[in-house]
């Protein structure tokens, strides 16, 4: 019966499925499928036959063998004529034998990653679609299928599980629980197909692509040539690589203590840039009070909470300029956060002089409130005196 | 208060006081009706309450591709002139981390300084890490002077 | 100062010749009109309408009446006079605030920021609100204590019991009105409690359509708030002065009643002072501890601390003493029952005191209902702080 009814759905007269009717199921929900692409377009073979033998003639790829997978997919997406319709690019194949994993499997290593092991074999799917294992938000568990610290404790590289760490992370938590799609997930720093952790001079290169300012300022900084120099990958020596956190300025000293002595200048200079930035933070919360306490009266404070956001922009904007390890580049930013900050509270303060001076009409009030009581009283005395 | 003060100022004396208390009480008075009536006359400054019209400055003064920053609250907005004369105003606040946006009159696009997130003048995200666009509001210019209606909150 | 009187027997030292009063009095009752007027706690007497004011006013008070603006019957003149402030300062405020959603928060801010003295005003309407509250307490409580519901004080009971709730309705709707979003949440939970109550419950939830912020609940409590609660408080309180008229007021032991006019300028001096004394207490509060201006009402999200009104305190702690396992309509129902006997004490209280023992056990007893009060108000405070 379900033979039956899957000769009826198959729109080619492919036969295939009679035999292998869960590939045939899988395949039908794919991309592939869908652009009328056969079962013998891949794996060779007669597709209109029901019998095994002949079916198993002319060609016929069973790709059991991982290491001709990769060349067999790219017998069409490398075919810039055939990719040309789709507006697909053709140089998959080409970064992958770059790739570590393309090495690892030219090297004789059958257990690294072939296209099957990220797009799956049947059922592929676009990149865009949800259900697709590439999909932006699925790629760190598709990543972690292997990258859970065994390949790379194998490789003797960083103990630690990337996934794990990633998962804790900033970009991991961006991505996974707030679906901000232009978070990094493990394909924007190590590449797609050409997928090989970053080198030394390359780290920054890639953080900076989104975190433009850091990077702006870390190429004018001495640390750029000196890490060159001595080989310390950039960004990952003060940052973790996967487990990257929110940086905060509290810290800023400690880290700075890694590589430089306790009594050098650099760490004086690290710890000036921190004490400005606190400074800087400290004016703007304190601000941000004394509005709260003027709004609650009410005072007009429209005007001085366009002025916070603009104090906020600047202590953001000082955050980067950190990594120019030159106190003179923050204080520009953190010096007009403050007195924007500063601003605020002298004008606030001014017009928090009111309620003074409502207390002080107070206690003249009282002066002439009790007169006038003293007074009645004194009538109220005569009037039932005058009694007869 | 009648036995201690001698006979001919008595009446005098008590006149004054006597005057002198009615003005003291009249006070209450006076004070009531002045604080009523400052009360009751209406304030200066042209807010009405609900519309949440935000005024932006005169509309000669802001010339084609001229952006001005608003202060209004916790929600700046920029008005900007496109080359066609039209007016609009967007929120300038960045959609990525809400810092504020600058404009950038060579190519007329709004930079945020804190990722390099670009926008267009009307509020699309050109390049960046910001996903949503910027938000519009309706522009109305009354006499010479652009009112921008803020339906937010 | 008070010398130049001369021998006309008008209430106050006017300059006015008898020619004038004879004059109105030929055209219309003024009698009548002073008899209206003084009925709200001015003069306590009964006055014969029948006759001309000088007369009438002449033979009320050759009698001798007591002090009435002595501890503790000043209770319903402050509560008068408070209420006269707060209708002054309620249509100061009206001339400002818009009952809309959109405009209503940012109306009130218009007062409390822009206005001249509108702080002020609003601050006195508030703080008035709430010391009337607790007056209509005191008021009650003392009624209470002192066992002045029996017959033929009751109808002064009652329309004191009533006047206590009609109060907390106006200070419920008022609040609702300002769209603070601290004041907003607080009546909406008060609502709940008052909504479960079986019949009354459906009755308020009829008139109140749901709780959602369109504009029909607010224009109905800003109607109810400014227009029919304020009426329904001024007959209760014509009904409470009218009673004590008829009746007479409390016994003070030991006191000195006078009569002659003199003896009322006494009191009208006393009621000067007292008001002033009161507006400078309401002053005093309004500017060392104004109430903070909140945020405007958030719709979609509900504050974390929520609390309730605290004149409902009491009822909010009954209702959650009973045992949780009794459903919601069956404890709110027991508060309709208390509520009931609350207000129609006279007659579900009959046992009056004939021997000095029995007046002494009837007075633990009240103070023991007093207490169980008091215990209830903890009670509540406690839950609504803890969360």
């Amino acid at each position: 019966m379900l033979l039956l009814l899957l000769a009826l759905v198959s729109v080619q007269t492919e036969q295939c499925g009679l035999c292998h009717p869960e590939e045939r199921v899988e395949f039908e929900a794919s991309i592939h499928s869908q652009e009328l692409i056969q079962c013998s377009d891949c794996h060779g073979g007669n597709p209109e036959s029901v019998n095994v033998d002949d079916a198993h003639k002319g060609g016929f790829r069973d790709l059991k063998r991982r290491e001709d997978i990769p060349g067999r997919c790219a017998s069409c997406h490398s075919d810039p004529q055939r990719m040309r319709v789709y507006n697909l690019p053709t140089d998959q194949y080409a970064l992958y034998k770059i790739s570590h994993h393309g090495i690892a499997l030219a090297g004789g290593n059958t257990g690294a990653a072939v296209c099957t092991d990220c797009h799956g074999t049947h059922r592929i799917l676009q990149p865009t679609d949800p259900e697709s294992q590439v999909y932006v938000q699925n790629i760190p568990a598709m990543c972690g299928k292997c990258h859970v610290g065994s390949a790379e404790a194998a490789l003797g590289k960083h103990k630690s599980n990337p996934l794990q760490d990633y998962l804790t992370s900033v970009h991991g938590r961006e991505l996974l629980e707030n679906g901000n799609t232009k978070a990094p997930d493990c394909s924007k720093c190590h590449g797609i197909h050409g997928a090989t952790p970053p080198g030394v001079g390359d780290v920054s290169r890639i953080c900076g692509n989104c975190h433009t300012a850091a990077l702006r300022a870390f190429r004018e900084s001495p640390h750029a040539a000196a890490m060159m120099e001595a080989g310390i990958p950039e960004c990952i020596a003060c940052h973790e690589n996967h487990a990257t956190e929110s940086s905060d300025f509290h810290d800023l000293a400690e880290i700075c203590l890694d590589c430089h002595k306790l009594d050098s200048s650099q760490l004086a200079t690290g710890k000036k840039m921190e004490v400005l930035f606190s400074g800087a933070q400290e004016e703007v919360d304190r601000a941000r009070e004394v509005i709260e306490e003027a709004q609650s009266i009410p005072l007009f404070v429209e005007d001085h909470y366009a002025r916070l956001e603009q104090a906020q922009t600047y202590l953001l904007e000082a955050q980067p300029a950190v990594h120019s390890v030159s106190s003179s580049e923050v204080e520009r930013f953190t010096q007009a956060a403050r007195s924007l900050g500063e601003d605020i509270e002298a004008e606030i303060e001014g017009e928090l002089a009111e309620l003074r001076i409502r207390r002080l009409g107070l206690v003249v009030f009282w002066f002439y409130l009790l007169l006038t009581i003293w007074i009645l009283y004194r009538f109220r005395q005569n009037a039932l005196k005058e009694k007869e | 208060m009648t036995d201690r003060v001698p006979e001919e100022s008595e009446p005098q004396r008590r006149t004054f006081l006597k005057w002198l208390t009615r003005g003291f009480l009249a006070l209450w008075g006076i004070g009531a009706v002045g604080v009523i009536a400052s009360f009751i006359r209406a304030p200066s400054m042209p807010r009405s309450a609900g519309l949440n019209i935000v005024p932006a400055g005169e509309a000669n003064s802001l010339r084609p591709g001229q952006a001005r920053l608003v202060r209004h609250g916790s929600s700046p907005l920029h008005v900007v002139r496109l080359p066609s004369d039209e007016i609009i105003a967007v929120s300038a606040l960045c959609t990525h981390f809400s810092c504020v946006l600058n404009w950038q009159p060579e190519n007329r696009t709004f930079l945020c300084p804190c990722h390099d997130g670009v926008f267009s003048a009307t509020g699309a995200v050109i390049s960046g890490l910001p996903t949503k666009a910027l938000g519009t509001f309706r522009v109305e210019v009354r006499r010479g002077e652009i009112l921008v209606h803020d339906s937010g909150n | 100062m008070t010398q130049e009187i001369s021998n006309q027997e008008s209430l106050r030292p006017v300059r006015n010749s008898p020619k004038l009063l004879e004059w109105i009095e030929r055209r219309i009752n003024l009698t009548e009109i002073f008899s209206a007027l003084t009925m709200f706690g001015l003069f306590y007497a009964e006055v014969d309408t029948s006759k001309p004011l000088a007369q009438a006013l002449r033979e009320a008070l050759a009698k001798p009446f007591p002090s009435y603006a002595r501890f503790p019957r000043v209770l319903g003149l402050l509560v008068l006079i408070l209420f006269v402030f707060e209708v002054v300062t309620g249509v100061l405020l009206a001339f400002y605030y818009q009952p809309t959603p959109q405009a209503a928060y940012e109306s009130v801010l218009i007062i409390a920021r822009d206005v001249d003295f509108g702080w002020f005003v609003r601050q006195v309407h508030i703080w008035g609100a709430q010391l009337l509250l607790i007056i209509l307490m005191v008021r009650l409580l003392r009624f209470f204590l002192q066992g002045l519901y029996r017959a033929p004080r009751e109808l002064v009971w009652i329309s004191g019991a009533l006047l206590l709730i009609v109060t907390t309705h106006l200070d419920f709707t008022g609040r609702f009105l300002s769209w603070n979003n601290d004041f907003y949440w607080s009546s909406l939970r008060a609502m709940e409690l008052l909504f479960s109550i079986p019949l009354l419950g459906s009755v308020l939830a009829f008139i109140v359509p749901g709780v959602e912020a369109h504009s029909y609940v607010l224009s109905r409590f800003y109607f109810l708030h400014i227009l029919i609660l304020p009426v329904v408080f001024w007959c209760l309180i014509y009904v409470s002065f009218s009673g004590i008229r008829r009746v007479g007021l409390s016994e003070i032991e030991g006191e000195e009643r006078r009569s002659g006019k003199r003896a009322y300028l006494g009191h009208l001096y006393a009621l000067l002072i007292l008001i002033t004394v009161i507006f400078g207490v309401v002053v005093t509060l309004s500017v060392l501890r104004p109430v903070p201006f909140g945020s405007p009402v958030d719709l979609f999200e509900t504050p974390d601390n929520i609390r309730m009104p605290w004149y409902l305190l009491a009822p909010y702690g009954f209702v959650e003493f009973l045992p949780g396992w009794l459903p919601l309509s069956v404890r709110s129902s027991c508060l309709l029952v208390l509520l009931l006997v609350f207000v129609f004490l006279p007659a579900v209280d009959r046992w009056s005191p004939t021997t000095p023992p029995q007046a002494v056990l009837r007075r633990v007893l009240n103070l023991l209902l007093v207490l169980i009060w008091i215990f209830f108000i903890y009670y509540g405070a406690a839950l609504d702080l803890g969360g």
